[in-house]
């Protein structure tokens, strides 16, 4: 039987999966808002679980709202990428470092 | 006996944690998106099987139909080249076993069998007649009604936003504008002004 | 109908906020071009000062909670709503010249402000963790926007970029805390999970843990205190000076709120937990910031540094645990917003030669002698920063001290004590270039227009607050 510890494992580890997409691929902006899209999914999955084993709604609005959210979020982040992009003709994260940090 | 619920979900579950290794480690952007349009389908098919179908299928619609789009425009749009993540990888290996394992073994710990077995938290159970979407819409309209309007709000500002930072002006396009043309006439074009000579005193 | 009347009451400020941004986005429209600038200009100022008005009307009424408990407004939202709305109105009239200057669209500049300020001061009201989302998200994503309106500079850019990553990676590491603390009390209105929790203590232990740690550290990149702080100078640097103004003040603002009410009103039950680990920040941030900052040449990085520093005295407020120490807290944050507007706008009013804002510190060499008023005000904020007796950093840290002496621990008081000395030294080192170094070439100053009067009231504030403070001290004692 699949109870709702088995939902909750799956998510954590999408969780850390996407976590360790950020930490390691400095190489690629457009894959780290991947990994952030990621991450949503793993907390909606939480979400979503938690939500219809105890019968308590509010979680599921939760996801919905999150999910609008990241999609206007990514509308927003590409369009910097992109205007980013047009100016510099590159997207690596290593060679944009024009600010020292 | 393994029934076909477990086996749908340790399949579409193990697809999902793939795709989403896939998406960190692809070589290319483009298949890095098509990874993670997997993962959105795997977890709708989770989601259906959780009874949330409203959700399932707006990640469908939404998200696949309408984000992944986007996401996949842009990479196309830019078409960036990236060496292969292989050699950083490498470079991170302990870091990431490290930090990987030490965050899945604890997360394992706080939210594995032990603290949620199927005796303390039961099985997923609805009666006949439960209806997601309409449970949903019973209190989007009514309690959540103030962060409804704020996420109106929200979208605005991405509307406001992308507009602003990618729209160039309007177009300035020299064309004919014939019945301009034709309806130019002596009085409205040409004017002629009395005035004094520049040079008073001449040459 | 009774409740209908006070929920519009008590929301008529959020109101009148969203609809002047209609208006002004309308305005953009409809308006001949030699209008709109100047009308955006007068519907901003309208409708922050009228939600402010309406603000003190409303909260006649009480602490009233709205909407089944997703909203309520209670005093922290009050005082912490009413200071934003007068940042933003501060920002907005020091912008008004600055963005003809600098080419940025003024009409979006004001439209995505005040939409900023309503996803902010829901926020602050936020009652349920649903409503504190997507307020949360409705501050952040205009800020994320308007670093980028200076679109053809690629270090704006590139701060925006850096900020909006960072911003997004902060709300999925929080969103995660939040989730696991659904899945510890299945509730999600502050006063039930508040309940929840002492009972879910038993089973879930370790989760508990974990949704704390995962709320904090999103919270800390809000804020921008080490350990999540690389981001934070960068940004600072990159942005145009305006927006770094926004982010060092009403983001702030909100991670102030957001702490209080998340650790403060919703897991009291944990405060064990959650003390230790506002220490292990506060102590890491008061030496990284300090220290790093008197290695700083230029001045938005150094000032940076600094609000790396000033937070973790605020956040020292909060450790302590007592009333006393949030209202220390929420004082501290009055005042470093308050001098914050000064010192940003007085480095956006100086230009050099080649029309680049000046912000190197050797930029500012010999100050005194060509626009001495103006060096004088910069010394009146880098004192106050310092925390030098007249000026009202010096209460603000006051108040933080007689907190943290009544709980302890003692070491912490000396710790934050010796760092202060080293804070003092970096700012009256900018002081001591612009007094008595000699300049090379004097820098151009620019007018602010009616920011100009603004920026001679706002620092005249900071003396004045640190002569006459106790009306605003009880006004913001919670």
């Amino acid at each position: 039987m699949i109870g709702l510890a088995h939902y909750l494992v799956l998510s954590s580890m999408l969780f850390v999966i996407s976590f360790i997409g950020i930490v390691i691929n400095r190489r690629h902006l457009i894959v780290m808002l991947m990994c952030v899209e990621m991450m949503l999914l793993a907390v909606n999955m939480h979400f979503v679980a938690v939500s219809q084993y105890f019968h308590d709604i509010s979680g599921q609005i939760f996801v919905f709202f999150i999910l609008a959210v990241a999609a206007a979020e990514s509308a927003i982040g590409l369009a910097i990428l992109v205007l980013l992009y047009r100016c510099r003709q590159t997207i690596d994260v290593e060679s944009i470092d024009q600010l020292k940090g | 006996m393994i029934d076909v619920q477990t086996l749908t979900f340790f399949a579409f579950s193990g697809l999902l944690l793939l795709s989403a290794g896939g998406v960190v480690f692809s070589r290319h952007a483009v298949s890095s998106v098509m990874f993670l349009i997997l993962c959105f389908l795997c977890s709708t098919v989770l989601w259906l099987m959780l009874h949330a179908e409203f959700l399932g299928l707006a990640l469908l619609f939404v998200y696949v139909g309408a984000v992944m789009t986007l996401f996949l425009f842009v990479v196309m749009m830019l078409n960036v080249k990236i060496d292969a993540t292989k050699a950083r990888l490498l470079k991170y290996f302990p870091f990431v076993l490290v930090l990987g394992g030490g965050l899945v073994t604890m997360l394992w710990l706080a939210l594995g069998p032990d603290a949620f077995s199927i005796k303390k938290t039961g099985v997923l159970a609805f009666s006949e007649h439960y209806n997601n979407t309409r449970a949903i819409g019973e209190v989007m309209y009514t309690q959540f009604v103030i962060p409804l309007e704020l996420t109106a709000g929200i979208l605005l500002v991405a509307m406001v936003a992308a507009i602003a930072l990618t729209f160039r002006g309007s177009q300035q396009r020299r064309v004919q504008d014939t019945p301009k043309q034709l309806m130019a006439s002596k009085a409205n074009n040409l004017r002629i002004v009395s005035m004094a000579s520049e040079h008073e005193g001449g040459e | 109908m009774g409740t209908f009347l006070i929920a519009n009451k008590v929301l008529l400020p959020e109101m009148l906020v969203f609809l002047m941004s209609l208006l002004t986005l309308m305005a953009g429209v409809f308006l001949p071009t030699r209008m709109r600038e100047s009308s955006a200009l007068v519907f901003a100022q309208t409708a922050l000062w009228g939600a402010i008005a309406l603000a003190f009307w409303g909260m006649l009424a009480g602490t009233v909670t709205l909407f089944s408990g997703t909203v309520v407004v209670d005093h922290l939202a009050f005082t912490l709503k009413v200071l934003s709305y007068v940042t933003a109105s501060g920002v907005c009239f020091y912008a008004h010249a600055y963005l003809k200057a600098m080419k940025m669209p003024v009409l979006e500049f004001y439209v995505l402000t005040l939409l900023s300020v309503l996803g902010l001061s829901a926020l602050l009201s936020a009652n349920h963790f649903i409503t504190l989302f997507v307020g949360l998200e409705l501050m952040s994503m205009p800020l994320y926007a308007m670093i980028a309106l200076r679109r053809h500079r690629s270090d704006c850019l590139e701060a925006a970029l850096k900020y909006f990553v960072i911003g997004a990676m902060a709300t999925g590491i929080l969103l995660y805390g939040i989730a696991l603390l659904y899945g510890a009390t299945h509730t999600l209105g502050f006063p039930d999970v508040a309940n929840a929790i002492p009972v879910a203590m038993h089973g879930h232990h370790l989760l508990m843990s974990f949704a704390l740690v995962f709320i904090t550290i999103g919270i800390a990149f809000k804020l921008g205190i080490v350990p999540c702080h690389m981001w934070l100078p960068d940004v600072y640097e990159g942005a145009p000076t305006i927006m770094t103004m926004m982010v060092a003040t009403l983001a702030k603002i909100a991670a102030l709120g957001m702490l209080l009410r998340l650790l403060v009103s919703v897991m009291p039950a944990l405060f064990a937990e959650w003390q230790p680990l506002l220490m292990v920040l506060v102590v890491l941030s008061l030496f990284v910031g300090n220290v790093t900052a008197v290695k700083q040449a230029n001045l938005k990085r150094l000032l940076a540094y600094s609000s790396i520093a000033q937070l973790s005295y605020l956040l020292l407020g909060v450790f302590t645990g007592t009333t006393a120490g949030y209202s220390a807290a929420m004082f501290y944050l009055a005042t470093y917003v308050l001098t914050t507007l000064a010192a940003f706008a007085l480095i956006m009013c100086f230009r050099r030669e080649d029309g680049e804002e000046a912000v190197d510190i050797a930029d500012y060499a010999g100050l005194f002698q060509h626009h001495p008023w103006h060096a004088v005000m910069f010394a009146i904020v880098m004192f106050s920063l310092a925390g030098m007796p007249p000026f009202v950093g010096f209460i603000a840290k006051l108040q933080i001290f007689q907190a943290l002496l009544q709980t302890g621990p003692f070491w912490l008081v000396i710790y934050a004590l010796l760092l202060t000395v080293v804070a003092a030294y970096y700012y009256i080192a900018v002081v001591k270039v612009m007094f008595f170094d000699e300049s090379q070439t004097p820098l151009r100053k620019v007018s602010l227009g009616l920011g100009n009067g603004l920026l001679t009231l706002n620092a005249l504030g900071v003396v004045m607050l640190g002569v006459q403070p106790s009306g605003l001290l009880t006004w913001l004692s919670l």
